[in-house]
């Protein structure tokens, strides 16, 4: 499949191709406003410029409403209209921009990626090998020290030559055709400075060689060239570990699936399931769609999108998500959503988006590298008709030499090298990141706040106490709650759903928000809630004391059944705390970060909830605004971030300067936070926080050696004072410490509680 | 010194030889998985009988 497209975008006319539905189902994700989005792979992207170049290409044309390239990733996000523009039309102009682009799936992007490790490294390969035989016959030379017979020295410079000459022409010729490409575009890029330096270098002693006499380069131009390599071979290999995560996760979901058909069962491709289909999960196999579990129960390995790797126990009517892994006995799902449309396809879509985002510090530095780079060919061009007055003999070597050592390929790295490394550093920990910006605001936030059901505490209320009060059992008691609860959505009806039964249905079913909920069971009103929505309505008051001794202050949330004249039964409800909920809100606070709390819930809860985890300032029974007014009370000492479920908060989570949603709330797709705790620990947090802080370092480390290292090397260079051979090691080596630098983002060291502060 | 003559065209055959080495092994596929052949023999399809390592049936060597 991928090889026919890649096939047909050869030919111009070919891309007509991409407008058939069958084709775009595989990349174009139809959006709710009535456009749709692609993510597209390109060719030929080398640098900044060009990003530049092909954005403005394609963002004025008709429907295009955004067209984001990452350069890291050279990946593409197309949102535009197909009823004004069809996508052929797209990938027709990006071509005539002298791009080539293909649709964007796992496998074209593994494939590219393949090809791309193996000519880096045949490059690498031969340019290091090579390099030192030009390295030893130049210690020969240096060795001989004039007491050579000139044939011996003819010798070393046509070996030197021959073995350069393979060197530029398959290693260094890359950034020769950069620059060319950079030229074409009338852009100035890295690699127009460093493409000059090695013809020059080369066709020197190349004359220089056939004349018989005069200095020879070739030492200078095989290091600088292998030096150079290596640099952009390490950040090849960073930018495809930062990939690995989402190509993982595209890979997940199976190729084929079992469909069940009235007894018999037919095998088909998992993109032919519909809603509604069931479907046979054998052990072992990748459950290839999202769907409700029929059979009773079922252990599921979630690891794929969760990164736990304890199965995890699924109970009838529950949720089993496409990619995970049936870990038991062989199981039955109804289809709820497939294709497209599955959970693990909105985690993709949002990893793919971070992906494509580039911060605004990225687009800063590679314009001023554009204006460096034109510096540096400028600088060059005086010094070298300056020497050339001065001393016409040496006037080479200088313009060389600052030619060399003063191009900025330290500078472009900098900042995309430790941006890959610490992204994929963090998709790996479990936090995957939506924007660009994130890692700056994680950087910079210095007060969190929580919501609290779903994100501090586990989100799903259990049973903790039953007292019948009536002359039903705590069986009845249940059933009935259960009855009323069903059609609830409230986190707290969860708890009931084990109990219910088809006998009891409730009618006439009316909630009362922030109250509970009344119905007929068996023609029979019941009401199930708090304690003024219940003695109320069976008119006891006077037995509101006698349900004031059943309150609590554990931190649960206490329930009332009843029916008109007679309270039936009391619940206590427990929503545990996460596991590592106290251990993370410590580890803030102790790294200086300022923790909170709001909560809609009852404030007796929260307060327990905070003392429990040492939260000095917690707010119950905040309504949405509320909360909204309370986030922006605390926005006025600093900048605060949100951490959501996502599901009621959104509004919440939309008005922070960092929003981070649980995994496991709400939608994906719709959702709009900076970063997704995939596998809901909440451990994570501070150490990404530490992270985002060193890669946040590591950035200013990087620019101010980039620019330092420059501001030092060009006056020495201009006055003579280093050799070609020095500049190409030092300007290598400069771009090679930064890349290095970059890398060490991806070492494990954020496990212990470091100090955020910077 | 005449030697030189003789042991210089002797290096440069052999950097070529190098170079090619490493360029057969490349497309060959020895670079794309550096960690996965270490643990191949934990799989439960291997065997210790069959001819060369099961992870060529993932590398499979390819010259593009």
């Amino acid at each position: 499949m991928n090889s026919v497209v890649t096939d047909i975008a050869g030919i111009k006319t070919g891309t007509r191709f991409y407008d058939r539905q069958d084709i775009q189902r595989n990349f174009v994700h139809p959006l709710t406003n009535g456009s749709a989005e692609a993510t597209l792979l390109l060719g030929s992207i080398r640098c900044g410029g060009c990003v530049n170049k092909l954005q403005k290409a394609i963002r004025p044309l008709p429907g295009v409403d955004r067209f984001d390239i990452n350069y890291t990733t050279h990946r593409a996000r197309l949102v535009w209209d197909a009823a004004l523009t069809p996508i052929s039309a797209i990938f027709d102009a990006i071509q005539e921009s002298g791009f080539d682009a293909q649709p964007f799936t796992p496998g074209a992007r593994e494939q590219a990626l393949k090809k791309e490790n193996r000519q880096a490294l045949r490059r690498l390969g031969i340019a290091g090998i090579g390099s030192m035989q030009v390295m030893m016959l130049a210690a020969g030379g240096y060795f001989a020290d004039g007491q050579m017979s000139l044939g011996v020295e003819q010798l070393l410079r046509w070996s030197s030559l021959l073995v350069t000459s393979v060197i530029v022409f398959f290693a260094g010729q890359h950034f020769i055709a950069n620059a060319v490409t950079a030229l074409r575009g009338r852009r100035l890029s890295m690699d127009v400075p460093v493409a000059l330096a090695i013809t020059a270098a080369y066709l020197a002693s190349a004359f220089n060689t056939l004349a018989g006499h005069g200095e020879t380069y070739f030492e200078s131009v095989s290091m600088f060239i292998f030096f150079l390599l290596t640099g952009r071979y390490l950040e090849l290999r960073a930018r495809m570990r930062a990939g690995r995560h989402v190509d993982n996760l595209a890979r997940a979901v199976p190729q084929m699936a079992h469909r069940v058909n009235d007894g018999s069962v037919e095998t088909l491709r998992a993109e032919e399931l519909v809603h509604g289909d069931r479907v046979l999960v054998k052990p072992g196999e990748t459950i290839p769609a999202d769907g409700e579990l029929l059979s009773s129960m079922a252990f599921i390995d979630e690891s794929m999108l969760t990164g736990e790797s304890l199965t995890v126990e699924r109970q009838t009517g529950q949720l089993l998500y496409a990619g995970t892994v049936n870990g038991g006995d062989p199981l039955e799902i109804t289809v709820t959503r497939c294709g497209d449309n599955t959970r693990l396809s909105a985690i993709r879509q949002l990893a793919q988006r971070a992906e494509t985002a580039r911060p605004a510090v990225t687009t800063i530095t590679d314009r001023i590298a554009g204006y460096f780079v034109a510096g540096v060919l400028l600088a060059t061009t005086l010094i070298g008709i300056g020497w050339y007055l001065i001393d016409p003999a040496r006037a080479f070597d200088i313009a060389l030499a600052t030619l060399v050592v003063s191009c900025p390929c330290a500078l472009s790295l900098a900042t995309p090298a430790a941006l890959t490394a610490a992204t994929g550093r963090l998709s790996e920990m479990g936090l995957l990141i939506s924007s660009g910006e994130t890692l700056e605001k994680l950087a910079r936030v210095r007060q969190l706040l929580f919501d609290k059901t779903g994100t501090l505490t586990q989100g799903e209320p259990k049973i903790s106490q039953t007292i019948p009060l009536a002359n039903l059992d705590e069986q009845q008691c249940h059933q009935i709650a259960a009855a009323l609860e069903r059609s609830s959505a409230h986190p707290l009806a969860k708890a009931f759903m084990d109990f219910a039964t088809p006998e009891l249905i409730a009618t006439e079913v009316k909630s009362v928000a922030g109250s509970g909920i009344s119905g007929m069971v068996n023609g029979t009103e019941y009401r199930i809630g708090n304690a003024l929505f219940v003695t109320d309505f069976a008119g006891l008051a006077a037995d509101a004391a006698q349900t004031s001794r059943f309150s609590t202050n554990r931190g649960t949330t206490p329930l009332w059944l009843a029916r008109p004249g007679a309270l039936l039964g009391f619940f206590e409800l427990e929503d545990g705390l996460r596991e590592d909920a106290a251990g993370t809100v410590n580890q803030l606070q102790q790294s200086g970060v300022k923790t909170g709390l709001l909560s809609g819930d009852d404030s007796e809860l929260v307060a327990n909830i905070a003392g429990q985890l040492e939260i000095t300032e917690a707010l119950g029974n905040l309504q949405p605004e509320q909360k909204l007014d309370a986030l922006h009370r605390w926005q006025q000492n600093g900048p605060t971030g949100m951490v959501g479920d996502g599901m009621n908060d959104a509004a919440i989570l939309a008005g922070a300067d960092l929003a981070i949603a649980m995994g496991n709330g709400a939608d994906l797709s719709k959702l709009q936070a900076d970063a997704v705790l995939l596998n809901n620990r909440l451990s994570v947090l501070p150490n990404a926080m530490v992270l985002a802080h060193r890669c946040q370092s590591i950035m200013h480390q990087n620019l101010t050696w980039a620019l330092l290292y420059n501001a030092i090397a060009l006056p020495l260079a201009a006055t003579g004072m280093i050799r070609p051979w020095m500049a190409a090691l030092g300007m290598s080596a400069s771009s090679l410490l930064v890349v290095l630098n970059a890398l060490r983002l991806n070492r494990n060291r954020a496990q212990k509680p470091a100090e955020v502060n910077p | 010194m005449n030697s030189l003559y003789l042991l210089i065209p002797l290096g440069l055959i052999q950097v070529a030889g190098a170079i090619w080495i490493f360029i057969w092994a490349i497309n060959r596929g020895q670079y794309e998985d550096l960690d996965g052949p270490g643990t191949e023999f934990l799989r439960d399809e291997w065997d210790a009988n069959l001819p060369g390592p099961t992870g060529r049936a993932t590398n499979p060597p390819e010259g593009d």
